[in-house]
């Protein structure tokens, strides 16, 4: 029986192993490599963050002296919001790369998908960041409310919707080839 | 990005905001029901499997309790029972466009592999638990990952970091996968190819016979010569 539903559902196991496998890799890399993403990912977001924050007329100042140990701190009069990679968001960054790597189109569509995708999601963490340190300094109490549940439901959304948009560009160009004239 | 591609994405997102606050609306009631449901399935499972091992799930903290070899109690904050299921729902609910017995079935299966996976989640946090208490060390008053970075046990090392990434990709990854699905199944895209009718292999013609022309006989189903040309030197 299952390898009835196995092989009638061949394409999506196909695609969930895939996706599953990229993101164990992406994992790993993200282990090994914890200062590179912090130094690449993490410093950048938090430093435009910083300064969306003091255009807004929130006093605050950042510190890095924890980056090596993978975070960094943001100092308000009252609190320090402390500043990790679930909060730039960059999972999320790193669940898109594996969706689209995934994707069984040719390698340049791929490369095309994270070109645009990976800018994007620099994007929202930086929006992100700056929603967080917002709510830090008005509303310190929200800031569980906000960091693991609606960011969380936010993120997801943001790399599904941008995850179809490019499955639907990818997509469409081929189907509209292969029809007749 | 087009007008019309955001013409076409307006009900994903309109759906995604609609199921944003009903999460927020909803989300008592959810915990009354998930987090139960999961802590007697979890004890269930134990007594086979970890005999001397109790599961307590609450809203947003589960804690794990140890019989053997001491009574031990371990808490596990931001467990990510409750909202993660909303999570999942929102997305199958929202990029599904098919029908509602399709997106029934659809959600049915993403709520079973997130109950499954939490139940696996309990079950690796378990042997922490015990590894720790073996190796002389308190259970966990907090992240259980921070802990096994003072008490180096290999075991629960292993366990504590396999948790630990897990809850970086996994929570977020298992709703973009069970979306993604949806969405996939939803614009046909895991169907079979099927050959279209121009692309089969059309019945060969059976030669008709040798057309008379004026200037002789000629077979029709003859090929066009291939000729070389060159640009400045003409025909080669």
């Amino acid at each position: 029986m299952l390898k009835r539903v196995l092989s009638r559902n061949r394409k999506a196991v196909k695609f969930g192993l895939a996706f599953v496998g990229y993101l164990a890799a992406l994992a790993l890399i993200f282990e090994s490599f914890d200062g590179a993403f912090a130094r690449l990912y993490l410093r950048p977001t938090s430093i435009v963050a910083f300064f969306l924050l003091k255009y807004l007329g929130v006093e605050a100042s950042l510190s890095f002296a924890n980056l090596s140990e993978g975070f960094c701190d943001l100092l308000f009069h009252a609190i320090t919001y402390r500043i990790t990679h679930s909060c730039a968001g960059i999972f999320t960054c790193l669940i898109f790369v594996a969706g689209v790597l995934a994707y069984p189109v040719s390698l340049g569509q791929k490369f095309r998908g994270l070109l645009v995708g990976i800018p994007v999601f620099f994007v929202f963490g930086t929006m992100r960041l700056a929603l967080m340190g917002f709510v830090a300094a008005t509303a310190p109490d929200y800031i569980p409310l906000f960091h693991r549940y609606v960011m969380v439901m936010v993120g997801v959304g943001v790399a599904l919707f941008l995850w179809m948009w490019w499955v639907d560009e990818t997509v469409r160009p081929q189907t509209s080839r292969s029809l007749p004239a | 990005m087009r007008p019309s591609d955001l013409k076409r994405a307006a009900p994903f997102l309109l759906k995604f905001a609609l199921f944003l606050a009903l999460f927020l609306a909803l989300w008592p009631p959810l915990s009354w029901v998930y987090g139960p449901l999961l802590g007697s399935a979890a004890n269930a499972f134990f007594a086979f499997v970890r005999p001397g091992v109790r599961v307590e799930v609450g809203d947003r903290v589960c804690f794990i309790y140890s019989l053997w070899p001491d009574t031990l109690r371990c808490e596990v904050r931001d467990f990510g029972v409750i909202y993660l299921n909303v999570l999942v729902m929102t997305a199958v609910f929202a990029a599904l466009p098919g029908g509602v017995r399709g997106r029934l079935k659809a959600l049915g299966a993403a709520l079973l592999a997130l109950f499954v996976s939490h139940l696996l989640c309990l079950y690796l946090l378990s042997y922490v638990t015990i590894w720790n208490s073996l190796s002389g060390a308190a259970p966990s008053p907090r992240l259980l990952s921070r802990v096994n970075a003072a008490v180096p046990h290999p075991a629960a090392l292993v366990c504590g970091k396999g948790y630990a990434l897990w809850g970086a990709f996994g929570w977020e990854g298992l709703p973009f996968l069970a979306g993604a699905l949806a969405f996939m199944k939803g614009r046909g895209l895991l169907r079979a190819k099927r050959q279209s009718p121009s692309a089969r292999p059309r019945p060969r013609r059976t030669p008709s016979p040798p057309a008379r022309t004026q200037r002789g006989w000629r077979s029709p189903a003859r090929p066009l010569e291939r000729r070389s040309y060159h640009p400045l030197r003409g025909e080669l």
